[in-house]
């Protein structure tokens, strides 16, 4: 039988058909790469720096750094540290977890600020094994000497411990 | 073999893949951009509250001299800590002219000190000799003395002192407030003049991303 004379129409031929799976193929694999993945790689880590900077806003706005800050003057560096981490497990969804840290990375003022009190070793574990981490950082003036020294909160998604 | 026609059905498959390639990237940057873009605008935002403070807290009025040199260090660890490039440019009100070396002395800069002394009152210091012009200051910072009074929307301004052979034009802004002040007759010295509005510092902020795609700019008003 020749294609000349067959008329089922082009619907039906094989070309067609074949053409009409590859479409098929390439749309679906379009569609695949769009997926929730993709879409979460894009709109997630955006949702976890805001979350971070604001989580910095609310500390400010609310007076909480100020304390935090006199206790630190103060000595009280552990209250400081309860004060800070307490105030960011209210502030911070329960799937975000947290470090803050004040002061420079060889020589902080407070560090290790995570959100449960103790199991340091645990959270330090989950914070350097975790899939990506936002950064939030401020400048602030630290008394009784007033220099200016930076306050840096790292979020990222996971379970707590 | 697929047939001419098959294969032009095809092309808008090809041209509809692409497409979707083009947003899913497009997509992508957007969001690394509004990322980048979030982080700038918080530092920028970040960065007014502090000059704010330093302010209110008397860190610009704490008769020192050379107290522009807290905004390059206030720039610095702001770059240190975010990464972003950030320039602060501080443009005081008062200033003088030295009639004998031609020198201008501005606030915030070696020459000149303020002190808060009272909750609407400020002492403005300046030193009219110039090391850049080979002479040597004495920095006793009493050519001229000015009280600086806010009242209402109006500033106060009063010589208090000029204690130098020199004569200084005093300046705030760009509007003259009194020519050749000083002197050993201590030409001025005890007058006040009135200026209209309160600012006294102007803090220009500049923050943007390495690679200039996000700007952050404002000026921040001190008075």
């Amino acid at each position: 039988m020749s294609f000349r004379h067959d008329r089922r129409g082009f619907i039906f031929s094989l070309d067609a058909t074949l053409a009409m799976l590859v479409v098929l193929i390439v749309m679906t694999g379009v569609a695949r790469m769009a997926g929730p993945e993709l879409t979460y790689g894009q709109h997630g880590y955006l949702r976890l720096e805001r979350y971070a900077n604001d989580a910095l806003e609310v500390m400010e706005l609310t007076d909480a750094m100020n304390i935090i800050k006199n206790l630190l003057a103060q000595g009280e560096i552990s209250e400081a540290g309860n004060l800070a981490e307490n105030v960011l497990r209210k502030i911070l969804p329960g799937e975000v977890q947290f470090r803050l840290r004040i002061g420079v990375e060889n020589n902080p003022r407070l560090d290790n600020v995570y959100p449960s009190a103790g199991e340091h070793a645990e959270w330090r574990a989950a914070f350097e094994n975790a899939d990506e981490i936002a950064v939030a950082a401020r400048v602030s003036i630290f008394p009784p000497e007033n220099v200016f020294d930076s306050i840096t909160l790292y979020v990222w998604r996971g379970a707590m411990i | 073999m697929l047939s001419g026609i098959a294969l032009l059905l095809m092309l808008p498959a090809m041209l509809l893949a692409a497409s979707c390639f083009m947003i899913i990237e497009t997509g992508g940057e957007a969001v690394s951009l509004q990322a980048t873009a979030d982080k700038v605008f918080h530092t920028g935002d970040d960065i007014e509250r502090m000059i704010e403070n330093m302010w209110d807290e008397n860190l610009l009025a704490n008769n020192e001299p050379n107290v522009n040199g807290k905004f390059d260090e206030l720039a610095d660890n702001y770059r240190a800590a975010t990464g972003l490039l950030v320039d602060l440019t501080p443009s005081w009100m008062l200033w003088i002219h030295v009639r004998n070396n031609g020198a201008n002395h501005y606030t915030g800069t070696k020459y000149s000190k303020v002190e808060h002394v009272a909750p609407e009152n400020w002492r403005y210091y300046f030193e009219d000799l110039d090391e850049e012009k080979g002479e040597t200051p004495d920095w006793d910072y009493d050519e001229p003395i000015l009280l600086v009074e806010k009242i209402d929307n109006k500033l106060r301004i009063t010589i208090e002192d000029y204690t130098s052979p020199y004569h200084s034009d005093i300046y705030y802004s760009d509007q003259l407030l009194w020519d050749y002040v000083g002197g050993i007759e201590k030409n001025h010295v005890g007058e006040t003049i009135e200026v209209d509005g309160v600012l006294q510092l102007e803090v220009s902020v500049y923050v943007r991303d390495p690679r200039g795609a996000v700007r952050y700019s404002s000026t921040v008003e001190l008075e």
